[in-house]
């Protein structure tokens, strides 16, 4: 059984002038644990839409969105946020630490949200992942005192500090340098694949893409899988890693 | 501990999903042989990334997830007051005024409220006092005879065993003094009466039951005839002739705190010397009181069984003459009524001010803290816990004022200068009333909560991913 599947989603905002604008349509797509998928698409193609989608965070317009099986319809607002917590990492382009707080502090956030053993030993979870990803000696730091690919990793850390079945990661090499962004993304990977989580990686970018094992391109809201190969090859150097 | 992990070959080239995909599933058990310990993967520039396999289990909420999301929000709320310690300082000091103020006012009330009742039962008696004056005859129109009537009232003390009981013989006398003869209000009233009027002597001792052997009687004056004497040493033992029925000399034992349009001289004696100086010649018409200070409970009760007394003694035709006068029994709305009402209003409207300064800068601060918001609504923030969280920072960050402020204000209503300025020989001085404090702190959890409920309605409407890209 996937761990996550959108039959034939769609997803339609009302203009104000009474239109309507499909931004997605007819999205399938089934994501099993372990699973590394990317999605690539210009700006305006609904990469947005369809990330609020498959974080449990928005609802489709019409089709479903099945998480272990179970339709997201039928779940409240609140059980569905805790079924976020518990089961989605976010990994965001501009990082989106909490300011003020240090590397520990933020990769404790989740752990506010958890219960039990995770909540009460938040801290000792914390310190063992920013040690996972290389950062145990910057634990005391704050955001504005790490380098970009030192907040990524916090934010990576953040992002698998609950142990999430499925990592979302938002255009997660956009505000790195190229030679960052490669190790950012290596080691995304690599905890992904140690963990068996499902990392679904929305990017603009070919190369980052080429990293996943399935690759699809939304354009104009519609969801299909590509050659990433042949789309490498027509890419421009700039763009490459 | 035994790791299993199967994962089927995915197909590189693999466009859509494929029936079997890649799964993990570990399965723990216990006492089984121990896995080998997972060797590192493959550095990321440098970085030693363990492997671990416990992820890929699929968490399940455990038990105990009240308690951890009540903790946790105090957790938060604690940390962003902590963080953001000079934004909460600021927005806080008007609510810490506030509540400062609003303690003060009740805590210098009640210290004012006890200098009020003491008044009262200075000039009254405390509660409850009951005054027995002689029966009236419906027949002769006249009052019983003093004798008669103190026989009879000295024997309703012993049978009552009433502790506290004076009479109080009013007349006057006319005194030799420098200024040559002076006009001299007599009150002649028993030990107890210092007790049950809280007489409150600014030199010297009260009249006491040894008094009534001496010679020459002792008597305790006010304040503005000490003065006007010019303030001799009590320990000279100063005397005044005092003369009505018969001529004695009397000697100053104590003097009367200053009171408002205290002026004149006024002089209490024993009620036994006042009947042999002042006697018939300087005693007023119907001059002649008794005051009991009972139990406030009983007091209705006894009022009925002395009237009774009173009407089997002198029989038929003759009314008693019972009544409580303590500020307790004047009916209606307490006298300090008015008071409390004043000065809970400048305490409310106090508050009022500072809780709306708080509800504007809470939610600018919600502004600028949507994105925080949002981030934490992506990791699994709930609607209700992002709602409760903000409402808490608000009311720790109050009640932290509400403690300063209690505090601050405890320190300036206990100040002794203060309390003289507001109520000026006051004997009892109340502690700092609980209520005060009580009132405050809860006041100032009020406030945080109206406080925070602006912004946590405002904090729960933020969207998810609008908030991340903000």
């Amino acid at each position: 059984m996937p761990l996550l599947s959108l039959e034939g989603v769609t997803r339609s905002v009302e203009l104000p002038d009474f239109s309507q604008l499909d931004i997605l349509k007819g999205i399938d797509l089934d994501v099993a644990v372990g699973d590394h998928i990317s999605i690539v698409g210009r700006s305006g193609s609904g990469k947005s839409t369809l990330l609020n989608l498959l974080g449990l965070i928005d609802n489709p317009t019409t089709g479903r969105i099945l998480f272990d099986g179970e339709p997201l319809e039928k779940l409240s607002g609140g059980t569905r946020d805790r079924k976020r917590g518990r089961d989605v990492g976010f990994i965001f382009q501009q990082f989106n630490l909490l300011a003020g707080r240090t590397a520990l502090e933020n990769v404790m956030t989740p752990l506010l949200y958890a219960s039990g053993r995770q909540f009460w030993r938040r801290r000792a979870l914390a310190q063992e992942m920013l040690d996972r990803v290389g950062l145990s000696e910057r634990m005391a730091s704050m955001p504005d005192k790490l380098s970009g690919g030192e907040q990524q990793r916090v934010a990576i850390a953040r992002a698998l500090v609950r142990s999430p079945r499925l990592i979302l990661a938002d255009e997660p090499t956009g505000a790195l340098d190229v030679e960052t962004g490669a190790t950012v993304m290596e080691l995304l990977d690599n905890v992904a694949e140690q963990s068996g989580a499902a990392l679904i990686t929305i990017t603009h970018d070919p190369n980052v893409a080429a990293l996943a094992r399935r690759h699809y391109r939304l354009d104009h809201g519609v969801l299909s899988p590509i050659d990433v190969n042949r789309m490498l090859a027509t890419s421009l150097p700039e763009a490459s890693l | 501990m035994r790791l299993r992990r199967k994962q089927a070959a995915a197909s590189a080239d693999a466009e859509v999903p494929s029936a079997e995909e890649p799964t993990v599933e570990a399965t723990i058990e216990p006492g089984g042989a121990a896995a080998p310990d997972p060797a590192p993967l493959p550095a990321a520039d440098g970085l030693i990334v363990r492997p671990t396999y416990e992820l890929a289990q699929p968490a399940r909420e455990p038990r105990g997830s009240l308690l951890s999301s009540i903790v946790g929000s105090v957790v938060e709320a604690w940390d962003e007051v902590r963080i953001n310690r000079t934004r909460v300082l600021l927005s806080l000091i008007g609510i810490g005024v506030a509540v400062c103020a609003l303690a003060t006012v009740v805590g210098a009330g009640a210290v004012f409220g006890q200098a009020q009742t003491e008044q009262y039962e200075k000039s009254n008696g405390r509660p409850a006092t009951l005054m027995v004056n002689p029966p009236f005859s419906s027949v002769t129109h006249e009052e019983a005879s003093p004798d008669k009537f103190v026989d009879h009232i000295e024997a309703v003390i012993d049978r009552y065993q009433i502790s506290h009981a004076t009479p109080r013989y009013r007349g006057s006398a006319t005194v030799q003094s420098p200024n040559g003869t002076e006009y001299a209000a007599v009150q002649g009233v028993s030990a107890a009466y210092g007790v049950m009027h809280r007489v409150d002597l600014g030199v010297g001792r009260w009249l006491s039951e040894a008094d009534e052997q001496r010679l020459a009687p002792a008597i305790v004056i006010n304040n503005d005839y000490y003065e006007k004497l010019g303030r001799p040493d009590l320990r000279t033992h100063p005397t005044l002739v005092l003369e009505a029925e018969n001529t004695v000399t009397a000697v100053i034992v104590g003097v009367l705190t200053a009171q408002p349009y205290d002026q004149g001289l006024n002089l209490m004696m024993l009620s036994e010397p006042f009947q042999s100086i002042i006697g018939a010649a300087g005693a007023e018409q119907g001059a002649l009181t008794y005051e009991f200070w009972v139990p406030e409970e009983q007091s209705d009760q006894l009022a009925a069984l002395i009237e009774r007394d009173v009407a089997s003694e002198f029989g038929a035709g003759w009314t008693p003459n019972v009544n409580r006068n303590d500020y307790l029994s004047w009916g209606g709305p307490s006298p300090l009524e008015p008071l409390q009402w004043v000065i809970g209003g400048i305490a409310g409207l106090i508050l009022l001010l500072g809780a709306l300064g708080l509800v504007n800068i809470s939610l600018v601060t919600v502004k600028y803290r949507v994105r925080e918001i949002g981030v934490r609504r992506a990791f699994g923030a709930t609607a209700s816990r992002v709602f409760f969280a903000v409402m808490m920072e608000s009311v720790v960050a109050t009640v932290v004022a509400g403690i300063l402020g209690v505090a601050l204000a405890i320190v300036i209503v206990q100040n002794p200068a203060l309390q003289e300025l507001i109520a000026p020989g006051v004997q009892d001085l109340p502690p700092f009333p609980l209520e005060a404090a009580l009132i405050a702190l809860g006041a100032s959890a009020a406030v945080g909560v109206l406080a925070g409920l602006m912004p946590a309605l405002v904090a729960v409407k933020v969207k998810v991913i609008d908030a991340i890209r903000y």
